[in-house]
């Protein structure tokens, strides 16, 4: 049996797409809710979250969905009203009817019947709508009341709005009724002469809960959005802000002091703002879309190179020639125009690092929480843009650096003031792009690292000998809470967790091209900074020949190539290395490595043989190579479902004459280097 | 998408040769016949993975199938093909000797293969047409893949 929706194919389609934003704005609101629910912002999303959802589901004819929603709508419109506090057991509930919406929502991809039954949550949903309200307990405080202080309240209008001054002044009107309005930009009278921009800002003396303000300016029809804000009595200032005219858009704090109410009014403007302004030149674009011209641009970039590989056989075997002059022009005009169409195209995929970044402040503050320790936590440079491939791998290896900061950098309050700094801490996470990479750092203003106590306890852990500790540089020193099984922290937290950290950290974002440094001053500070390609798809790479085989090593990962005799490999240990300045560097024959079972790579190394010099976290290898072929961009592929992941090879590629290459991951074969020597 | 080639009773199948048996394949599962490009190894793969090879800018595996069967491996002539596959929403290739036609195959001429054979190689095979002058061996492509692919995974 399969269910039939009052749709078309596309309008199901869309209808999941924006089910699917809907449902994430409703849990992750939920969530919020739960720790504050005094944002009427917030409320207000939540509750708009769920009307949406109920709205589209019955026009797409699902009953069910259409039925729950309505009784949330219901629920979160009281809340919204504030007749209703948020309590944890109906923050459960709506939970509930979130996960039953997902399932719901299921149906409509696969148009088969889940089964669920709605009536069960529904009078859930109603029993805590009717349940009288609880004494109002302290830490619940449902409704944030201003007695005295004036209230800032920032109204936004639809851009499209033919009559902005027009619901600007109803919206005036509505907040004049609940309070006194103490000045506003722009004013009455401006107002009234029909001058406006998209935008009121009223600063208003009442004793009215938020959700009043909230739903009173709200009522009027091509608002979009109301923001009430406490500000401090001297934040109120005199004059014409001018949102327009924002420093800097990019930048939003999210306080975690005491005083936290989210981002300050002038930022909210800024981001609202812009966003009202990009909607309408913007295109949606479906992202198999994208990945589609990704793949098409790849093949561009590949026939370019056999165009090239061509010409240089030509050229080679019939030398000066007026027509493969012209050739050769031709061949380097497409070269450009190819090498801009793959940049325009890359520039299209890269999403807003806020995906990532969004998860953090939750994180940081819980954490902050923990430790007992207050901490300011600031974002910037959420709009940078960064591909999606890539986006998907740095979440995990931020929210480490950022739990080491909490834990190991920043310094409780009373240390702090002792030292004569802000008994509140900043810890900074932003983002920005240097030319064909994207910074990401995480900065604290802490304690830094202590060079010596890193010595020693690397010397305890007997990661190192103390004479060699000694010897080392203090940067060397401070780079070794990147070894492995490391951890400066004097008890294990469950915050942090048992050194495996930074060493994981590093290891990931080499993984994907990246590097990470760390910069540190005593008592100052300390900041963590990644580099990483915009994108994944296009990489540069060295090629080299082993037997007849061409393998592919990303040059992010090479250190260096040389040419060494065969007689200068020697064997320590069972294992061949050779001696640069000095330096054992352990070897790994690439045809060894890549021998699969039976059949051997056939490599003929005569006198002479290669070495690339690989790295990956701090340890150096020689991979043993026939021949360098030269560098170039390479398109990265899969392997394809049926392979799957292969051990040793990070993707594959296609060179210039047809033929696939392996890319080697640098990170495993070193990876199993050291596991060979442990063993 | 299998039903759509049967007509009256009869299944289309393309036929191809391994050490001089006939196999075949349901046609709707095949994609395309392609002459022999460069194959490239890939490292720790079982021993049935022939290797990699650039279909139009995608890679794909090829599988050898005489090594699936426990067949000796052939020589690489000019009769050699690679058969791309649809197979459980992954496409594949065949390594195969050589591709001879396209029949239709009566349902009713199509025996199990435990009537016939016996022995571990029967999982990969659906069924043995019987036609006026051989034997064809349909295979069992999801099977084939599917076993490809935990081998894989054991590797």
């Amino acid at each position: 049996m399969t269910l039939q929706f009052d749709a078309t194919e596309s309008d199901l389609q869309l209808f999941l797409e924006e089910a699917a934003e809907q449902l994430r704005t409703l849990s992750d609101g939920l969530l919020r809710m739960e720790r504050d629910d005094s944002d009427p912002l917030l409320i207000q999303a939540v509750f708009r979250a769920a009307h949406t959802l109920k709205g589209s589901s019955a026009t797409i004819g699902h009953t069910n969905m259409a039925a729950l929603t309505h009784a949330m709508e219901s629920v979160l419109d009281r809340i919204r009203q504030g007749s209703l506090p948020v309590t944890t057991p109906i923050v459960d509930t709506l939970l509930q009817c979130v996960d039953a919406l997902n399932v719901l929502n299921e149906e409509v991809n696969t148009l088969v019947p889940s089964g669920l039954a709605v009536d069960d949550l529904i009078r859930g949903l109603h029993g805590a709508a009717a349940a009288p309200a609880p004494e109002v307990q302290e830490e619940a405080a449902p409704v944030a009341v201003v007695a005295t202080g004036a209230v800032e309240v920032i109204v936004a209008i639809d851009t499209s709005s033919e009559w902005p001054a027009v619901r600007a002044y109803q919206a005036l009107m509505e907040l004049a009724a609940l309070g006194t309005v103490v000045a506003s930009w722009p004013s009455e009278d401006e107002l009234q002469k029909g001058e406006s921009g998209h935008w009121l800002r009223v600063h208003l003396q009442t004793d009215r809960p938020a959700a009043a303000l909230h739903g009173a300016a709200g009522s009027v029809s091509e608002v979009v959005s109301v923001t009430v804000t406490h500000p401090d009595a001297s934040q109120v200032r005199q004059g014409t802000p001018d949102p327009e005219q924002t420093p800097d858009p990019d930048r939003r704090r999210v306080d975690l002091g005491t005083a936290a109410r989210g981002a300050s009014p002038d930022d909210q403007l800024a981001i609202a703002g812009q966003k009202l302004s990009t909607a309408q030149r913007m295109v949606k674009v479906d992202i198999a879309r994208l990945d589609e011209l990704m793949n098409l641009v790849g093949e561009l970039v590949i026939d370019r190179g056999r165009l090239l590989q061509v010409l240089r056989e030509l050229s080679a075997r019939s030398g000066n020639d007026g027509a493969l002059e012209h050739l050769s022009e031709i061949t380097q005009h497409l070269s450009r125009v190819s090498d801009d169409l793959q940049e325009q195209v890359m520039l299209s995929r890269l999403l807003p690092v806020e995906s990532v970044f969004n998860r953090f402040p939750r994180m940081v503050r819980d954490l902050a929480k923990k430790s007992q320790k207050s901490i300011r936590f600031v974002m910037e440079g959420e709009q940078t843009g960064l591909d999606r491939s890539v986006i998907d791998e740095i979440g995990d290896p931020l929210l480490h650096l950022l739990r080491n900061a909490v834990d190991h950098g920043v310094e409780p309050a009373d240390e702090r003031r002792g030292a004569g700094k802000h008994p509140e801490a900043t810890l900074l996470l932003s983002a920005r792009h240097e030319e064909n990479y994207i910074v990401i750092e995480v900065t604290d203003d802490g304690r830094g690292i202590n060079h010596q106590k890193i010595r020693e306890s690397a010397v305890r852990k007997g990661l190192l000998s103390a004479e060699a500790a000694t010897r080392m540089t203090d940067e060397e020193a401070i780079n070794l809470i990147f070894a492995p099984g490391f951890s400066t922290a004097e008890q294990v937290t469950d915050v942090s967790g048992r050194g495996v950290g930074m060493d994981i950290v590093r290891t990931n974002i080499e993984k994907i091209g990246g590097t990470v440094r760390v910069h540190t001053a005593a008592g100052e500070g300390t900041t963590f900074s990644i580099k990483l390609p915009l994108t994944l798809a296009i990489i540069r790479a060295l090629l080299v020949r082993v037997g007849e085989a061409i393998f592919t090593v990303p040059l992010a990962a090479v250190q260096e190539t040389m040419r060494v005799r065969t007689d200068s490999i020697h064997t320590v240990h069972r294992r061949e290395v050779v001696l640069v300045r000095g330096q054992a560097l352990p070897l790994v024959r690439l045809a060894d490595v890549f021998s699969r079972s039976g059949r051997k790579v056939q490599c003929d190394t005569p006198d002479w043989c290669y070495i690339v010099v690989v790295r990956s976290g701090r340890t150096d290898l020689g991979l043993v190579v026939d021949a360098l072929i030269g560098e170039q961009e390479v398109v990265i592929k899969s392997l394809g479902g049926v392979l799957g992941e292969v051990d040793g090879v990070a993707g594959a590629t296609i060179l210039g004459d047809g033929r696939v290459s392996m890319i080697v991951d640098v990170a495993k074969v070193v990876e199993k280097l050291a596991a060979r020597a442990a063993a | 998408m299998a039903d759509m080639q049967t007509n009256d009773g009869e299944e289309q199948v393309v036929v191809f040769e391994l050490a001089n048996e006939h196999y075949g394949i349901d046609i709707g599962r095949v994609q395309e016949i392609i002459r022999l490009p460069a194959i490239t190894a890939v490292p720790r793969a079982p021993e049935c993975v022939e290797g990699v090879v650039n279909l139009r800018g995608r890679v794909i595996p090829v599988l050898n199938l005489r090594t699936r069967f426990g067949l000796p491996d052939g020589e690489r002539g000019r009769s050699s093909r690679i058969v791309v596959l649809e197979v459980n929403g992954n496409t594949v290739g065949a390594l195969v000797d050589g591709v001879s036609e396209v029949l239709r195959v009566p349902v009713n001429a199509v025996e199990p293969p435990g009537a016939t054979l016996t022995g571990p190689e029967t999982a990969h095979l659906r069924g043995i047409a019987k036609l006026e002058e051989r034997l064809v061996i349909l295979l069992n492509l999801d099977h084939i893949v599917d076993l490809a692919q935990r081998e894989l995974v054991a590797a």
